[in-house]
């Protein structure tokens, strides 16, 4: 059995979590929008998950809106909040996820003035320059992550709320790698909105959500039928929505379990690597998520190591999934200043609740043989 | 409970759930991941990707997952729209497409008309089809995108897609195509048929909800912008994690849909005209899209009944009265009206859609509850005097208890005095927003009411109302009866918000009771 060490790109689903999912994969369970006695049994099991996301994060169950995911949420909250409105502009921060880069970097075509917000090497919000950017004209949205995918750094979105709503802009949190990480609360996160994924805490892939308060003036980016308060047509995923919620809730029982397992692993791992003479380590000055690591090896591409620890059993990631193959080094590292050489070489390791020390003594094991290899 | 909902839902078939279940255990890594388990699942991506291909005649790489239908519907629409420009953009639909569809039409114009884009919406023939004649007529030198539904999802009525697919080829417009309800049902080969991009969703076709693609044609390419930025996955046309379980879930039933098609098609067509055939012992129905039509739908309309009270009655059977999308709203199908139904026929309406699980003995069972149900509300109205047994059934929308309680209870005291019956005086209200009537029937001597008879039509609240009313008359004088005030009436049978009208036309009734 491989060593699976990716828990950042996504996680295996939790069997109690698919205990939760089973009656509705296989039960009498209907169209969540039909009028009949089986669309409304399905509509009262969108509604339970729907509170325990929000329980989650301390938010209110009708601040939830479902998506396919992730990337569609991002998408959501960015363009939902431009399309269609005076062109104004928009802000990411430089090491933000392909989705909402790609996403804001769309709204140029139609005339925005989309904005790059400028990270230390640490990966941490340079507040001098962000405070200028903030007050130089007004801001439609603002757009952070909580915590990074590839490095676990993890900004003080709350900070920045106050700096972007004093701009008249909303501020937009992209909370898939902190949730279920980390203590979250949508108010304290100072968020307006905030993605969430399920796949990233041990629930299903093809569901996610964007959490909204309710002043905020949001279009829907998918188009037909009413449900999500006309913010997201479709017929709603049940099953996928059903495993999210109880997904979410345990995460939230479990959270401190998690992360103090998480945590030893990774100040095993940290140790090992520290002792290794040709490692770099990114984002050590800054708080960091307690799964994540990455680190680069002396002389190896990170593509090819990869491909070795692959061959060894150990599944790791150079950066993330979503940009995997591309060959191109990790643009979270070259904004934080990391030279394209040494960021070419990252690997990212991610744990999850499954990982055991052993796996992390094989792990530094075999890195140590390829760090006496060279490249 | 019988299910006669396939359009809206199907169940996930056991040979689905079984290829799903390793992708929700071991087999758990982003099929993006460029390591052993990440490569492992996208070979399971693939595979599926291929297997949904092969029901309607495609190569893979013409698949394109999305999250369902309403995406691949999105994406195909906004895709073209923004790729070939939107300036003086034209597009063909029609009126009875779904609400996905025809909300994201509405959404381009209102975004896009002041740069000239329009809209023209087709209303299909009495049969409920749209031919290809209508589009071609329709089509003007702007014309960039027709998009017509194969199958309509209320009629079940099959649009001339095939034959109207190689004339806009000719023409050089491209043809975008909601197979929602197609795929499964009748055979579809794109290899032949020269349609550029088509819908597909999974749910609809005993596969997982959460899961659909858009068909994009490789040769000749058609392009479409993407709707959901980051990481381009999908060829760069729609970014976002793919979930492999659901990807095989789809692979796995559009599979089995191609084994099963023909057998499945001829065993739901005829459970299907059974329904029918019962349905017309019933006078006054009238079947919604007499065209060419696909196996697994019937939609009826029944004249004399209203669709709120008909839908209550039916508490037994999970029927549809339109697309599940609009139900939640309430209003009457736009899809009957626009074939040119009245609002009240309509709304007097129900979609019966059949399945693989379907048997005779519940068509049976689902038509004699019908015709019960409209037969006892032709009687309340007064319509008929059959006096058909008031069916018993379970308060399955939850009205408030009293009313339910006189509801059922209604047809004790429906119906009219004979003609000539000596001292009836009869007073009559509607109220027009809802098309509902309510009659109150008194037969008076010396100022007082001996006995009191109600008609009413309307919802099963109005007709509580009525029923209600009746039993409080008697041995009462006007004088009283006047003054019972509307909020007693909501008071005493818990008469929601929502359902004021029905206890202001009570007082209404009783206010013109004439003393005498």
């Amino acid at each position: 059995m491989p060593a699976y060490l990716d828990h950042n790109a996504t996680t295996p689903v939790d069997p109690r979590v698919v205990e939760a999912m089973l009656p509705y994969l296989t039960g009498p369970y209907g169209n969540p929008s039909s009028l009949h006695r089986f669309g409304r049994a399905a509509r009262d099991g969108v509604e339970r998950a729907r509170a325990q996301v929000a329980a989650l994060l301390g938010a209110q169950p009708q601040e939830v809106v479902w998506t396919s995911g992730g990337t569609e949420a991002n998408n959501l909250a960015l363009k939902g909040l431009c399309i269609g409105k005076p062109q104004g502009r928009v802000l990411y921060g430089a090491t933000e996820h392909p989705a909402v880069m790609e996403a804001a970097e769309s709204l140029k075509r139609d005339g925005w003035g989309v904005e790059k917000i400028v990270l230390t090497c640490d990966g941490l919000i340079d507040w001098t320059v962000f405070t200028d950017q903030c007050q130089a004209g007004p801001v439609r949205v603002a757009s952070l992550m909580a915590a990074n995918n590839e490095t676990g750094v993890i900004q003080d979105t709350a900070r920045a709320a106050s700096l972007v709503h004093a701009g008249g802009g909303w501020l937009h949190v992209d909370a898939t790698q902190a949730a279920g990480k980390l203590p979250l609360s949508f108010t304290g996160s100072g968020a307006d909105l905030l993605t969430l994924s399920s796949h990233k805490l041990y629930g299903p892939k093809g569901i996610g959500a964007l959490v909204v308060k309710a002043e905020v003036d949001l279009g829907p980016l998918l188009h037909g039928g009413a449900q999500e308060r006309g913010l997201r047509g479709g017929t709603e995923n049940l099953p996928a929505i059903v495993g999210f919620g109880a997904a979410a809730e345990l995460a939230m029982l479990e959270l401190e379990g998690r992360t103090a397992h998480v945590l030893a692993l990774q100040q095993q791992l940290e140790v090992g690597l520290h002792a290794m003479p040709a490692v770099t380590l990114f984002g050590t000055q800054a708080k960091r998520l307690a799964n994540t690591t990455q680190f680069a090896l002396a002389g190896w591409d990170g593509e090819a190591l990869l491909m070795h620890l692959d061959r060894k059993g150990y599944a790791v990631s150079s950066g993330s999934a979503c940009a995997s193959g591309s060959g191109e080094p990790s643009h979270v590292l070259l904004a934080m200043g990391v030279d394209a050489t040494t960021a070419k070489g990252a690997v990212r390791v991610s744990f999850g609740k499954g990982n055991t020390a052993d796996e992390v003594t094989g792990f530094l094991s075999a890195l140590v043989d390829f760090a006496g290899q060279g490249r | 409970m019988i299910y006669l909902d396939y359009a809206a839902t199907t169940p996930l078939a056991p040979e689905a759930l079984a290829a799903m279940q390793p992708y929700l255990a071991d087999v758990f890594a982003n099929p993006a991941s460029d390591h052993g388990p990440g490569r492992k699942a996208k070979k399971a991506v693939e595979g599926a990707r291929a297997q949904v291909a092969s029901l309607i005649g495609a190569s893979a790489e013409e698949i394109i997952w999305t999250s369902g239908a309403t995406e691949a519907n999105n994406l195909a629409i906004k895709g073209v729209l923004e790729f070939r420009g939107l300036d003086n953009a034209h597009i063909v639909t029609s009126k009875t497409e779904h609400k996905c569809v025809l909300d994201t039409c509405r959404h381009l114009e209102s975004q896009h008309g002041a740069r000239g884009l329009r809209v023209t919406y087709l209303k299909p023939g009495a049969d409920g089809c749209v031919t290809a004649q209508q589009v071609i007529d329709a089509l003007t030198p702007q014309t960039v995108l027709v998009s017509l539904m194969w199958v309509s999802n209320e009629l079940g009525t099959i649009n001339e897609v095939e034959k109207l697919a190689p004339l806009l080829r000719e023409r050089g417009v491209l043809f975008h195509v909601d197979a929602v309800q197609a795929a499964g049902k009748l055979v579809i080969d794109l290899a032949t048929t020269p349609i550029d991009l088509l819908s597909l969703s999974a749910h609809k076709i005993y596969g997982p909800k959460g899961i659909g693609a858009l068909f994009v044609r490789k040769r000749p390419r058609a392009r479409v912008a993407p709707q959901l930025h980051g990481g381009g996955h999908e060829q760069g046309m729609r970014s976002g994690t793919l979930a492999p379980h659901q990807c095989v879930g789809m692979g796995a039933a559009f599979a089995l849909a191609a084994t099963r098609l023909v057998d499945d098609a001829a065993y739901i067509a005829a459970l299907r005209d059974r329904l029918w055939m019962r349905l017309q012992a019933l006078p006054r129905v009238h079947r919604n899209g007499t065209g060419a039509v696909a196996p697994h739908v019937l939609n009826v309309s029944f004249e004399g009944v209203e669709g709120e009270a008909l839908r209550a009655m039916l508490p037994t059977l999970a029927v549809s009265s339109g697309s599940a999308c609009s139900s939640a709203t309430a209003e009457p199908s736009y899809v009957l009206r626009a074939l040119g139904r009245s609002d009240a026929l309509a709304n007097a309406s129900l979609r019966f859609s059949l399945g693989r699980a379907t048997t005779e003995a519940q068509i049976d069972t689902a038509a004699q509850a019908v015709i019960d149900a409209v037969l006892w509300l032709r009687d309340i109205s007064g319509e008929t005097s059959t006096a058909a047994a008031a069916p018993v059934s379970d308060n399955a929308f939850d009205y408030p208890a009293p009313v339910w309680a006189q509801f059922v209870e209604a047809s004790s005291n429906s119906g009219e005095f004979a003609p000539g019956t000596p001292g009836v005086q009869t007073v009559r209200v509607e109220n027009r927003a809802s098309a509902s009537w309510l009659a109150l029937h008194l037969r008076m001597r010396a100022g007082q009411v001996m006995e009191a008879r109600f008609t009413a039509f309307g919802c099963p609240v109005g007709i509580a109302v009525g029923h209600w009313l009746a039993v409080q008359a008697v041995g009462k004088s006007a004088a009283e009866l006047r003054t019972l005030s509307t909020a007693e009436l909501r008071r005493t049978l818990e008469i929601p918000d929502d359902k004021l009208h029905c206890a202001l036309m009570g007082e209404d009734a009783l206010k013109s009771i004439v003393i005498q």
